[in-house]
């Protein structure tokens, strides 16, 4: 019995330790641009409302590009897989209602448009916008 | 005056009797009511002459013999006074026999009580003001208040960066917005 419940003490703390060492995210790659008519992704529904709100009203068409989840542990950067460019993102750390990201991405010709660090608030979405000419690239990305 | 006896002399001097009586018969009578209040004010004086203190001892003595149940009756049950051998030691009967000697307090205390809430459903309502608009009032609408990401450092090379959060009921979204340098007009 006791070492019943020492496994099971050992198999509980090591279970709080690994979730304080990982984040998993979800993030989406978005196209906006200005078409005839309006149209959003229906993949893009968890963001649906923000993308009519101002200033992304200023565009009327939202495509998705590419996203999934992905799996970050703590201290490694991981790539993310996108149609156009490329970026990459580090869990730092993470508390119980935040998690310190760095996110960096890079432009279709491989310059950097941004390097940020941020506290995120836990299961809340970042929005990276970089605009060309007439139209948007968005990258969304959500951690738990 | 031979046709009176002492009695209806007696009688005459009460009122009872109405009968005419001669000048002697009168006297009598008069004699009688003199007698009768001599012996009233001799009664009265011996009546006086008895100490306040006997006449107190006298009244508690009738007390006593008036509270102090006969024999007779004490074969009878006494429901609110009984022996002591007849009580209970247990925890109800102490709990109802509490109960039986405030029964009047507990009794108004409930009633206060009862009054009080009444007073206050009447005066606060149920409590749901939110739930309740009357058409003329603006409804408060509380928003649930999101703390937005916290931006440590921001670099954008060859770019503007803006940052602002966009709050509805989903949360808040923390956007990072980076114009280019060669764009003229910005967001």
């Amino acid at each position: 019995m006791r070492y019943a419940l020492a496994l099971a003490v050992l198999v509980a703390t090591s279970t709080v330790a690994r979730a304080d060492e990982k984040a998993d995210c979800e993030y989406l790659e978005i196209a906006a641009s200005n078409g005839k008519a309006p149209a959003i992704d229906g993949e893009l529904k968890p963001l649906d409302k923000k993308l009519k709100k101002p200033p992304f009203a200023s565009w009327n068409t939202f495509h998705k590009l590419s996203g999934g989840p992905i799996s970050l542990a703590k201290q490694k950067a991981d790539s993310l897989k996108l149609a156009q460019g490329g970026a990459s993102v580090l869990l730092r750390d993470r508390t119980e209602k935040k998690l310190e990201l760095t996110v960096t991405i890079d432009g279709a010709d491989g310059k950097r448009v941004l390097d940020n660090k941020q506290s995120v608030p836990i299961g809340e979405w970042s929005m990276f916008v970089h605009t060309a000419k007439d139209d948007g690239h968005i990258l969304a990305l959500t951690c738990k | 005056m031979s046709d009176h006896r002492d009695i209806d002399f007696m009688e005459h001097a009460d009122g009872e009797l109405e009968t005419e009586l001669g000048g002697d018969g009168r006297a009598k009578v008069e004699a009688v009511k003199e007698l009768g209040e001599l012996i009233r004010g001799r009664l009265e004086r011996a009546a006086d002459d008895v100490p306040d203190a006997r006449f107190a001892a006298m009244w508690s003595a009738i007390d006593k013999s008036i509270s102090k149940p006969s024999v007779k009756s004490q074969t009878l049950p006494i429901l609110a006074d009984p022996p002591p051998a007849a009580v209970g030691t247990g925890l109800w009967s102490r709990i109802g026999r509490f109960l039986d000697t405030y029964r009047s307090q507990i009794i108004t205390g409930a009633l206060s009580a009862g009054a009080v809430a009444a007073l206050a459903l009447v005066l606060h309502g149920n409590g749901d003001s939110s739930a309740r608009h009357n058409g003329s009032d603006p409804i408060d609408v509380q928003r649930v208040s999101h703390r937005p990401a916290e931006i440590e450092d921001l670099d954008t090379p060859g770019g503007t960066g803006t940052v602002f959060n966009l709050d509805d009921e989903d949360g808040s979204t923390t956007v990072i917005w980076v114009t280019p340098e060669d764009t003229v007009e910005g967001i």
